[in-house]
């Protein structure tokens, strides 16, 4: 049954870890190329920071696999990351804080930034919860290793 | 002094004190009982080594008097049937150094549009009135381009120079611009005076009745950055859109436009053949260079907001710096835990 948990929380990491890399990375990637992005400098933060958490998610998993508690650590991470940006993002959108810098020519992308971290946010919640429901067992797995080396 | 202000008074409360002080962009003064407002400036700006090339059009308009509402914004449609005969106006626009003055082309500025579109979609897939010539105020130029009546006069007391507009009203047979307008002219341009900002170019135009995009005007002076004034509409109740196209030999520091409103919308490199199938003159300074920076500033709100000149300067910015790492901050810092974490979890299981 944890077998099946953990299988699954790899799978949701790698859909997560890629849903989030590639479109931040695309929008990233125009901004750099664009002749002049100041202006959406919030965007461009926001796009980074989902990729640093998509990084983390596609890290985890071989550690996961390995029932390595710091792969554990990270997928977390990454879901904490992933959905405080999301958290930032909307509120600044709320707030209105930037959006002069968002008119016109940035705002779609502001918006697909904003889809794709709330579209992720059902798999990290799945995530962090067999995570953290199977942490136990990777510890005793270590633990289990740990002596089986020692001998 | 005091009759010639009695006799103010008595034209204001004529002419209407409903009325607001007008001053469209780079400074106006409705010479008729009118309220002029500006839909939008554009500007070509380039500059090299202390030489700057201006060339700046505005479009003005008057708008219907049933139009104006006492207390309300001035945010009018352009005018439609209703007839003004007269609607006559004297921009100013001051400059750090004696300028020439010539005629430019509307054309200039489509061109220019043109080429930051290709290049961003490429990218991305951006005086006849010389009366009043006294010790602080004179008449250094003076001549007539297209429809512009221009007069370029150099000044060292605002009083004297509000004295000369006065007199220039007089010596036109013109009415007497209202005391507000010419109050909120002092109030500008005593800044400038004291920044040693000498050289006014004064241009009379007649808007008659109808919104004018103006044929702009060139202005080629010394000036030890991007000069472009904007205080000198700091009292306009409008809203307006300023549009800047700088061509430079290096990127515009974003330092420089900070705090101003400005933002950059294109910046990039283009052909300096390109610059000269827009305006020759505009590529003047740049001989023997292939490739010359545009970039295109965007201005947009009330006119009121407008209390600085731009000022700016080009060369190696630690902002744009400042940007990058920002943006690769979080990239690295995840890239640096996972190397951390593989190090110490192989570095374990090896062990």
């Amino acid at each position: 049954m944890s077998v099946g948990r953990i299988y699954t929380s790899m799978v949701l990491l790698v859909m997560s870890g890629l849903g989030l890399m590639i479109p931040s990375a695309i929008i990233l990637g125009i901004m750099m190329l664009s002749p002049y992005s100041g202006g959406a400098f919030l965007i461009e933060i926001g796009a980074s920071l989902y990729i640093a958490s998509a990084l983390m998610a596609l890290a985890s998993i071989p550690l996961i696999n390995k029932r390595v508690t710091e792969g554990y650590v990270i997928g977390i991470l990454s879901c904490l990351l992933s959905f405080s940006t999301f958290i930032i993002l909307l509120s600044l959108m709320a707030l209105g804080i930037g959006q002069y810098e968002y008119y016109n020519r940035y705002y779609q992308m502001a918006m697909l930034l904003l889809a794709i971290g709330g579209l992720a946010l059902l798999p990290e919640l799945i995530i962090s919860i067999l995570l953290t429901t199977t942490w136990g067992e990777s510890k005793g797995y270590q633990t289990k290793e740990k002596a089986m080396t020692s001998t | 002094m005091a009759m010639r202000a009695g006799v103010l008074l008595a034209i204001i409360s004529i002419g209407g004190l409903a009325l607001s002080p007008v001053l469209a962009d780079r400074g106006a003064i409705p010479i008729d009982d009118v309220i002029l407002y500006q839909e939008s400036q554009l500007a070509a700006i380039a500059w090299k080594d202390g030489e700057e090339i201006l060339m700046l059009s505005s479009s003005l308009g008057v708008p219907r008097m049933s139009d104006i509402a006492p207390l309300r914004p001035v945010n009018f449609s352009p005018i439609g049937a209703e007839v003004i005969p007269l609607a006559r106006a004297l921009e100013i626009i001051p400059l750090p150094s004696m300028p020439e003055v010539e005629e430019g082309s509307i054309e200039a500025f489509r061109r220019l549009s043109e080429i930051e579109r290709t290049h961003a979609e490429r990218a991305l897939g951006l005086a006849e009135g010389l009366l009043v010539v006294n010790r602080d105020v004179s008449v250094v130029y003076h001549e007539i381009i297209g429809p512009h009546d221009v007069t370029v006069v150099r000044a060292k007391d605002a009083d004297e120079l509000v004295s000369w507009v006065i007199g220039y009203a007089r010596g036109h047979r013109l009415p007497m611009p209202s005391e507000d307008s010419i109050d909120a002219l002092r109030n500008r341009v005593v800044n400038y005076i004291d920044e040693e900002y000498t050289y006014f170019v004064f241009d009379f135009l007649n808007l008659g009745s109808s919104m004018k995009t103006l044929e702009p005007l060139i202005y080629r002076f010394r000036s030890d950055a991007i000069y472009y004034p904007l205080r000198i509409s700091g009292t306009i109740e409008s809203y307006s859109k300023i549009t800047l196209f700088l061509i430079s030999e290096d990127r515009v520091r974003p330092e420089s436009i900070e705090g101003t409103g400005f933002e950059i919308t294109y910046e990039g490199m283009v052909d300096l053949s390109e610059v000269e199938e827009a305006d020759e003159r505009l590529a003047e300074l740049f001989v023997g260079q292939e490739r010359v920076w545009l970039t295109t500033l965007v201005w947009m709100g009330d006119l009121r907001s407008l209390d600085r000149d731009l000022n700016i300067t080009i060369g190696f910015s630690l902002e744009r710096i400042k940007l990058a790492i920002i943006r690769a901050t979080p990239i690295a810092v995840a890239f640096a835990l996972i190397a951390a974490i593989y190090v110490r979890v192989y570095g374990r299981t090896s062990r």
